[in-house]
């Protein structure tokens, strides 16, 4: 019976100790570790610090905006919002990095972008657009297409929230749906090119996840 | 492991003994499930009270100030309002989510509703305490394993307190006085004993269903089997069937003309003004006819509309069901959300976390989950003093 009895307290000790032990790798991003790749000057480093708390809070605040007692929050609208602070914040902080420092940080920026945006960034639509020579009505296709990719892909969460194993599942899903419209957009050497160029978007975003 | 008394049944044996090793080995992981997801419950209402000043106002005799005013106060200041969020209280403040004229600039702000006055942004320092204990509560800081750990130890749960049910019933009418009530004036053991057996039976539903509401975020499986219980159709899994994945492609086509829809208006609208936003909420109060919190999000370069949610409490519950309906920006109404005309297994998608975190008819449910989960979290404690005490 003693030997149960300290199971039961080693059990418990184990999870306290394991908590702790976690809580140190909590977050998805981590601007310290960005900060560190960066190689900051003393004087960069105190406007980073200075950006980084500005946004966190303004991030903490917008989400209160949308915080309605005892309803979930739009998540469209809010995810919209995070994407446009975090476009300020991403501005701030390359106005005082040097040409060196730029594109680790413009790496973790688009990193950052994918979490909260599922569907191709604006940068990508760009090179799209341009690599496939696309006319003005295909664009606009392809605009209305990644919004409906999100927009369902965000309507599910729901159905997969805490599950990334389901939320791939959601995510392939769509992206076939999306895949199909853009086959009867494109003529079919720009759809080869797209097959191309999103064939290496998702493996950099893979590489981003792990 | 106690052996089979002589007029016990093979099944109440068996129940008793799982529900003793069953509870030891889940006790650590369900006392932290439930003292965490009590404190959680309250997270809303705590950060809410820590900017009292800002969140509160003296409630006046008077009607809001027009939403336009507060617009104009914004506008003095070179800041263009993104989205208003409208209280149900007459003591609370409107918050105002902003962005600069620049762009460079961007946040919320409390303010006054009668006066229009700028009360300041909040502080949302305890938000880290609240990631922390919400995190402790869905994987207890584990990365990994951790869900699955507390999936399992719920789903122990969920069955210890079936068992418990079971080990429960008396065996005589006569006896069932004994097990209703908790005699206080007893010696410890025996108070600790009726906590265990009498709050166990008087919160059984309402633990279940916190339970199941919580395994339906751990588990498709769970997910799937409530929602095809309510008519809907089960979540996508690589063996999905045809009208799984059929009910995605419509989805994903009537999405898709609507998103076409937006960029016509888009560029049918460009450089058209846009409807105040007294206008807008004046219709939408028209076609949601009652009071209620309200939200509306204005248009902006993604998004052409105007989106106004409703957090509708007309029912006998008094529960807090949105309705979203949307403006383009001349005021002619596109969409109508209603969370009545839904179908049952929607509606619960739609409101499966406030059933679950217990703030879905506001301050009552929020209580009454409070004590379930302080119940919750007793009887692994009281259990664990039983099994102490019978084994001293």
């Amino acid at each position: 019976m003693k030997t149960i009895k300290n199971i039961a307290v080693l059990l418990l000790t184990l999870v306290v100790m394991t908590s702790y032990a976690q809580e140190k790798k909590k977050g998805r991003f981590s601007f310290d570790e960005i900060k560190a790749e960066l190689n900051l000057t003393t004087e960069q480093t105190q406007k980073f610090d200075v950006v980084i708390a500005k946004y966190t809070k303004i991030r903490e605040e917008s989400f209160a905006g949308f915080r309605e007692s005892g309803a979930k929050p739009n998540r469209s609208v809010m995810m919209k919002k995070m994407q446009g602070i975090q476009k300020l914040q991403n501005e701030e902080i390359t106005a005082f990095l040097t040409s060196e420092q730029l594109p680790s940080y413009e790496a973790f920026a688009e990193k950052m972008a994918h979490f909260g945006k599922p569907g191709y960034s604006d940068k990508e639509i760009q090179k799209m657009t341009t690599e496939l020579a696309l006319d003005e009505s295909q664009v606009k296709m392809l605009n209305a297409v990644n919004k409906a990719f999100e927009k369902s892909f965000s309507d599910a969460h729901d159905l997969y929230h805490g599950n990334a194993e389901l939320a791939k599942e959601y995510r392939t899903k769509y992206d076939q749906e999306r895949k199909n419209v853009l086959q009867k957009v494109f003529n079919e050497e720009q759809y080869t090119k797209y097959l191309e160029i999103v064939k290496e978007l998702d493996s950099k975003r893979n590489m981003d996840r792990k | 492991m106690r052996k089979k008394r002589r007029k016990e049944s093979w099944f109440k044996y068996s129940m008793s003994v799982l529900h003793l090793w069953l509870g030891l080995l889940s006790s650590v992981v369900i006392f932290i499930v439930c003292i965490t997801g009590s404190i959680y419950t309250f997270k809303n209402k705590i950060i809410d009270f820590y900017n009292y000043d800002k969140v509160y106002v003296s409630a006046e005799n008077k009607p809001f100030l027009a939403l336009d005013s507060i617009q104009a106060i914004f506008k003095e200041k070179e800041l263009n309002i993104s989205h208003v969020n409208l209280p149900y209280q007459a003591n609370k403040s409107i918050i105002v989510s902003y962005e600069s004229f620049d762009s460079l600039k961007a946040g919320s702000y409390y303010v006054n509703p009668y006066s229009g006055k700028i009360l300041g942004s909040g502080d949302y320092s305890l938000n880290n305490f609240f990631s922390i204990i919400l995190s402790l509560h869905r994987s207890l800081l584990i990365k990994n394993i951790g869900r699955d750990i507390v999936g399992v130890s719920i789903l122990i749960f969920a069955f210890m307190l079936l068992s418990g049910f079971v080990l429960w019933l008396p065996k005589k009418w006569k006896q069932l006085k004994n097990v209703l009530n908790v005699k206080w004036k007893a010696k410890f053991k025996k108070i600790n004993n009726d906590i265990h057996v009498v709050f166990g039976f008087y919160f059984l539903i309402p633990l279940i269903f916190i339970s199941i509401t919580g395994l339906y975020v751990s588990y498709p499986w769970v997910k799937s089997g409530l929602i095809v219980a309510m008519g809907g159709n089960p979540v996508l899994t690589a063996n999905a069937d045809e009208d799984t994945t059929k009910e995605l492609s419509d989805n994903f086509a009537r999405l898709l003309a609507e998103m076409l829809e937006k960029e016509n208006e888009k560029e049918s609208m460009k450089g058209e003004p846009e409807i105040s936003l007294d206008s807008i909420l004046n219709l939408a109060n028209k076609e949601l006819n009652y009071k209620a919190i309200t939200s509306i999000s204005l248009p902006n370069s993604e998004e052409p509309r105007y989106v106004v949610k409703k957090i509708n409490r007309e029912n006998w519950l008094r529960a807090l069901l949105p309705d979203v309906i949307s403006f383009d920006k001349k005021g002619n109404l596109k969409s109508v959300d209603l969370f009545k005309n839904k179908p049952l297994h929607k509606q619960f998608v739609e409101i499966s976390l406030p059933l679950h975190t217990g703030e879905i008819m506001g301050w009552p449910s929020l209580i009454f989950y409070f004590i379930a989960t302080i119940i919750g979290w007793l009887l692994p404690v009281t259990g664990f003093i039983i099994w102490w005490k019978k084994n001293l």
